[in-house]
């Protein structure tokens, strides 16, 4: 599939630059507190050609639904969260918007918000389900000992290249809406409930999303709304762009998770008890919520079992921003905890780390109730690949002579090697209510000319590529005659969600089944010749080990700063199984590229907490790792199953890079380390 | 940032009249900080632009002395070549944002912040640097630390402003720079530490120590204690100067995280200097 | 205050309050659509021009300190011929750069072709760390860098490690 050929750009439009004459500028008056009853809005006297807009100035719905939860587009009675957007203020100068904003008052009945989530009443809970087989208690209480253990995952902000925003403007009968949603028709159809107008007047033009992290999955379309209600209201083309500040604190942002698990092992190291409580923070509303928590009851035990397993999930609402959607859903946070687990039995055990897994890894047709598979895991061929190219093995028992040797190895800072193992599930992630399938439209034009419709929005250039390699290669056409259509929604059909990395594996599989039908109409038919092809979610256990999944197995080396006490990482080493690989080069670069954002997420970025909440400045203290602080990334790619499904890979390395270095700091500070992310200290306020 | 008014004088007695009619303005070269500092950005302030005045892009090196103008880039320090005095301040330099910001971002600015120390003020301290300050038609000399207050504050003279930095031209054998904290700037939530030492003899022969972020610390008393200490040094000693450095560090306000990691980061370049000289 | 500098080539006079920052006055006047004024404290670098051959960050530029300067954007550098360089070491590595950073990018390159000595390879990877970039493999970043600084001397191989 690869050829030498350059890549092509990125063709979408940015919502920032934008312009139009009577351009209005729309700003968001947000609740001060994070949860209470509002009593009274005085904003002040506007100028003329200002408007202010409240609740009761929606025409239709008051709320967008998501994912089957409802979000008020304005807040009427109760604010949930910090930043939850009351009322808009519209008009020509953002300056004076921002000078009435700040004048304008807001007055609350203030009530006691809940931001913890370890300690949660019943009725926060916004999904629950949970699993068990054999007898947890009763191996606990024939167990020679048990062990507890307790892990912490962080929220963390995307950092998307441009803030999130939308712009709207009147073309003939139609209202016209940018953003860079992941997925249009979602925008489409929420906008068009808010105004009580039919959906085909309502039109979105994707722009580039950038590098979103599935932060763009929903959000864009209450800012849509938003922005489209001033449009509407005011008749004139609007513009709501947050600014960086806003986009931190009052924009989705990963969700924290706190996990518990009790555990034992017997003398040789097998695993015969897991109990696994896991607590996700949804944050306000519970977007989301079920999805996450069927991920988690899935991939609590990672890519092990025990003969007894308990695993219990709560996705728990708070009044902190609506929390979730990021790269891989739940998934780095839930394997996290699971190859920490699994590590830090290993350590009890005096077992090493391979043996370990080795020892509980899910066997071929395991059935856990959750998962059954008809496959072995790749173990075995990963993880010795990645033992041997980073020297694992031998570097693990040296720095364990030294930890043990140690009178006081908190003092004495030391080296580390950590491993993780573990998996991306293939396709999208959405299996819950309210998602559409996924359709594309392929046609070969009277002009021999190959035009494909689909509104899933590709990740980068290289993915449009791809997708334009496979059409070519089937058709036996040039990739220069293969064209998409603009990504506006009524002309294309609606491809559902764009996940960060599952969209690859949906849309590419569409294309290729709806260019293989073509072929084989071609000299039957006259052209032009249409085809439609559909995928509808199916996978039956979100989250799970399913077969088809990629596979990777991570190892991180560090050593710790003798002055700073930080962990410098040395280097970083990956393999990686993913069935077929469309793209040798594109998919190394993807596993490189979110390796370094995935280090930078464990080792830089860290949100902290005051009195439970986001500080307001907390954006000035987010730091991304630059480019120099990256150190060397090898991956290594197990040879493409020519008959296998494509399986996306973007996913792993947020999957395995927080864990293998959380190992490895483990091994260098001797003392089990918490958290997904090593600035700070565990013990430190926690998510 | 609200500017009611900008002065950019050619010369420095234009900038000190200046100063003298307006005592209020606030000199600055580049700007690059107080462009995001939130207290200037609703309060309007009157700034008096020093970059186009030659004097202050001016670098001079005498046998003793690297004389270094208030408006120089970092990225002029940073590439001044073969000087090895200046490699701790180098070094040093190249913690603070990212290249594109050292091009504008000069070393007098760093040291001029207002509220908080900049990220170069520790490492100039142990280097035993001097300011040159001018107000009216008077120029003085004075030393570093004699811009901080009592308390550990910043405390630039109202109604001057810094035209040169002078640095003596001094070898270091071992140096440390550590920033801490993860704030984008220095003194909201991070400090920077800088140490200095040399070895004759088996011995320390000079040894500095600085921590600053909002408040500096510098503790002469370790500095003597340790001066002329045989290497390597004991266990003992080595504890009790990380445990004297952390109480100086408390007595003086550093906040009590800050102080414990700066009082290991002691130890640290303690231990090491030991470990280098066995 | 009025406010005189060259911009791409190009005389602009323009009326600024003169703690506007050069990002607002680029962007917001739509003199440059490559200018994005993202962070607004210098940390992600996607508003880079370079003022008077040097990159710098323009949301950390006030107004007044634009007087008399000459700045180049994106914009003005895709007509240069360093420009056809630079996208020559992109094609080499195969650097796949998001509509944001593209711009960054391209001129942080430009300034290593116009140092007048070679910059080292640490240099290169400081200069090109200044673009907080997301969307590419920072070994790729770095060696497409090399590669324009050897076709800027005429080493017309490319940098491959």
């Amino acid at each position: 599939m690869d050829s030498e050929r350059p890549l092509p750009a990125l063709d979408l439009p940015l919502v920032s630059t934008f312009t139009t004459s009577d351009l209005l500028h729309v700003r968001i008056l947000r609740s001060p507190v994070a949860k209470g009853r509002i009593k009274s809005i005085h904003i002040p006297h506007l100028p003329r050609g200002y408007r202010s807009i409240m609740i009761d100035d929606i025409p239709g719905s008051k709320t967008i639904t998501v994912f089957g939860t409802e979000i008020p587009v304005l807040a009427r009675e109760r604010v949930s969260y910090r930043g939850e957007p009351i009322a808009l203020l519209a008009g020509p100068d953002p300056a004076r918007l921002q000078e009435a904003i700040e004048l304008a008052h807001i007055s609350l009945e203030e009530e006691e918000p809940d931001f913890t989530f370890s300690q949660f009443n019943s009725d926060r809970i916004a999904a629950r389900c949970e699993y068990s087989h054999g007898d947890v208690e009763l191996a606990f209480s024939i167990a020679q000992s048990m062990a507890e253990h307790e892990y912490h995952s962080a929220a963390l902000y995307h950092a998307a290249q441009e803030p999130q925003g939308a712009v709207v403007w009147f073309d003939y009968d139609k209202l016209t809406i940018r953003c860079a949603s992941q997925w249009p028709y979602l925008v489409r159809s929420q906008v068009a409930a808010v105004l009580d107008v039919k959906e085909s007047e309502i039109v979105i033009e994707a722009a580039d999303p950038g590098n979103h992290l599935d932060s763009r999955l929903w959000y864009p379309a209450l800012l849509a709304a938003q922005a489209a209600l001033a449009a509407v209201i005011c008749g004139r083309p609007t513009r709501l762009i947050l600014d960086r500040r806003e986009d931190f604190l009052y924009t989705t942002l990963r969700a924290p998770v706190f996990s518990s698990y009790r555990s034992s092992c017997d003398k040789n190291g097998k695993l015969n008890a897991i109990d696994a409580r896991i607590i996700i923070n949804c944050g306000a509303y519970g977007v989301l919520a079920e999805e996450m928590a069927k991920r988690a009851l899935a991939a609590a035990s990672g890519a092990y079992s025990a003969d007894n397993l308990r695993i219990q999930c709560y996705a728990v609402q708070s009044n902190l921003v609506p929390l979730g959607p990021f790269a891989g859903l739940v998934m780095p946070q839930i394997l996290f905890a699971a190859e920490r687990l699994i590590d830090d039995c290993a350590r009890l055990a005096d077992i090493e780390p391979v043996q370990m897994r080795r020892l509980n890894l899910l066997e071929k047709a395991a059935e856990l109730g959750l998962v059954k598979r008809k496959k072995n895991i790749p173990f075995d061929e990963l993880v010795e690949s990645v033992c041997g190219i980073s020297d694992f093995n031998r570097k693990h028992a040296s720095f364990e002579l030294v930890r043990k040797r140690h009178s006081d190895p908190a003092g004495q800072p030391g080296r580390g090697i950590g491993l993780a193992f573990g998996y991306q599930t293939p396709g999208g992630f959405i299996t819950g209510s309210g998602t559409a399938a996924s359709t594309v439209e392929v046609e070969l034009t009277k002009e021999a000319e190959l035009i494909i419709r689909s509104s899933s929005i590709p990740g980068t250039a290289g993915t449009v590529h791809i997708w334009k390699q496979i059409a070519a290669d089937i058709i036996g056409q040039e990739p220069e005659t293969i064209h998409f259509e603009p990504l506006r929604t009524g002309s294309l059909p609606d491809a559902g969600p764009s996940s960060h990395s599952g969209t690859i594996t949906i849309i590419s599989k569409l294309i290729e089944e709806a260019c293989r039908a073509i072929s084989q109409r071609r000299f039957r038919e006259g052209l032009p010749i249409k085809v439609k092809k559909t995928m509808r979610p199916k996978n039956p256990v979100p989250g799970g080990p399913v077969d088809g999944c990629a596979w990777g197995a991570a190892v991180v080396e560090l050593s710790i700063n003798s002055y700073s006490g930080e962990p410098e990482v040395h280097g970083v080493w990956l393999s990686v199984k993913a069935g077929r690989i469309l793209s040798i080069e594109k998919a190394r670069n993807t596993l490189i590229t979110n390796t370094a954002l995935a280090l930078s997420q464990s080792l830089y970025e860290h949100i902290p907490l005051e009195d439970g909440q986001i500080p307001e400045d907390a954006n000035r203290c987010y730091h991304l790792a630059r480019a120099n602080q990256i150190p060397p990334i090898q991956v290594l790619l197990a040879d493409s199953e020519d008959k296998a499904a494509i399986a996306g890979v973007g996913d792993l390395p947020f999957c395995l890079v927080a864990p293998a270095l959380a190992n490895a700091l483990s091994q260098a500070r001797d003392t089990p380390w918490q958290t997904d992310f090593a600035s700070g200290m565990p013990g430190g306020g926690y998510w | 940032m609200f500017a009611s008014e900008v002065a950019s004088p050619y010369s420095i007695n234009e900038a000190t009249a200046f100063l003298r009619r307006f005592p209020q303005a606030v000199p600055a070269a580049a700007c690059t900080r107080l462009i995001i500092d939130p207290a200037f950005s609703k309060r309007p302030i009157t700034i008096l632009s020093l970059s186009n005045i030659k004097e202050l892009q001016a670098i001079s090196r005498t046998d003793r002395f690297l004389d270094i103008g208030a408006c120089v880039s970092m990225t002029r320090i940073i590439n001044l070549p073969n000087i090895s005095s200046l490699e701790p301040l180098k070094k040093t330099l190249l913690t603070i944002g990212s290249a594109s910001i050292r091009n504008r971002a000069s070393l007098g600015g760093n040291i001029c912040s207002p509220d908080s120390f900049g990220s170069a003020f520790p490492m100039l301290s142990c280097m035993e640097a001097s300011v040159e300050l001018r107000s009216g038609n008077q120029s003085r000399w004075l030393r570093i630390h004699e811009l901080v207050s009592e308390a550990g504050r910043p405390a630039l003279p109202k109604g001057s402003f810094l035209t040169r930095l002078r640095l003596p031209i001094r070898d270091w054998e071992f140096s440390c720079i550590v920033r801490k904290g993860n704030s984008i700037l220095p003194g909201e939530h991070g400090t920077c530490f800088a140490a200095l030492a040399n070895i004759e003899k088996n011995a320390i022969s000079e040894l500095r120590i600085a921590v600053a972020g909002t408040i500096q610390v510098r503790s002469r008393d370790l500095e003597m204690n340790l001066n002329g200490k045989k290497l390597p040094l004991a266990a003992k000693d080595i504890e009790n100067s990380r445990h004297q450095f952390m109480e100086t560090a408390i007595e003086a306000g550093l906040a009590p995280s800050i102080a414990i990691s700066s009082a290991d980061t002691v130890r640290a370049f303690l231990q090491n200097l030991s470990g280098e000289s066995a | 205050m009025n406010i005189q500098f060259i911009l791409n080539g190009e005389d602009i006079q323009i009326v600024a309050e003169a703690g506007d920052r050069l990002s607002d006055i680029l962007a917001g006047r739509h003199y440059s659509d490559s200018v994005h004024q993202h962070c607004g404290y210098g940390v992600c670098g996607r508003c880079m021009v370079l003022m008077d051959g040097l990159p710098v960050n323009s949301c950390l530029v006030p107004a007044y300190e634009v007087r008399n300067s000459e700045v180049i954007s994106w914009e003005g550098l895709i007509q240069t011929p360093e420009y056809q360089l630079i996208e020559i070491a992109w094609q080499t590595h195969k650097l796949e750069l998001c509509s944001f950073c593209r711009p960054a990018v391209s001129l942080l390159m430009a300034s290593l072709m116009d140092s007048s000595s070679r910059p080292s390879d640490a240099a290169i990877e400081e200069t090109l760390s200044a673009l907080n970039c997301r969307c590419t493999a920072p070994e790729r970043l770095f060696a497409a860098g090399r590669t324009v600084v050897n076709l800027k001397e005429g080493r017309n191989k490319p940098d491959v490690r």
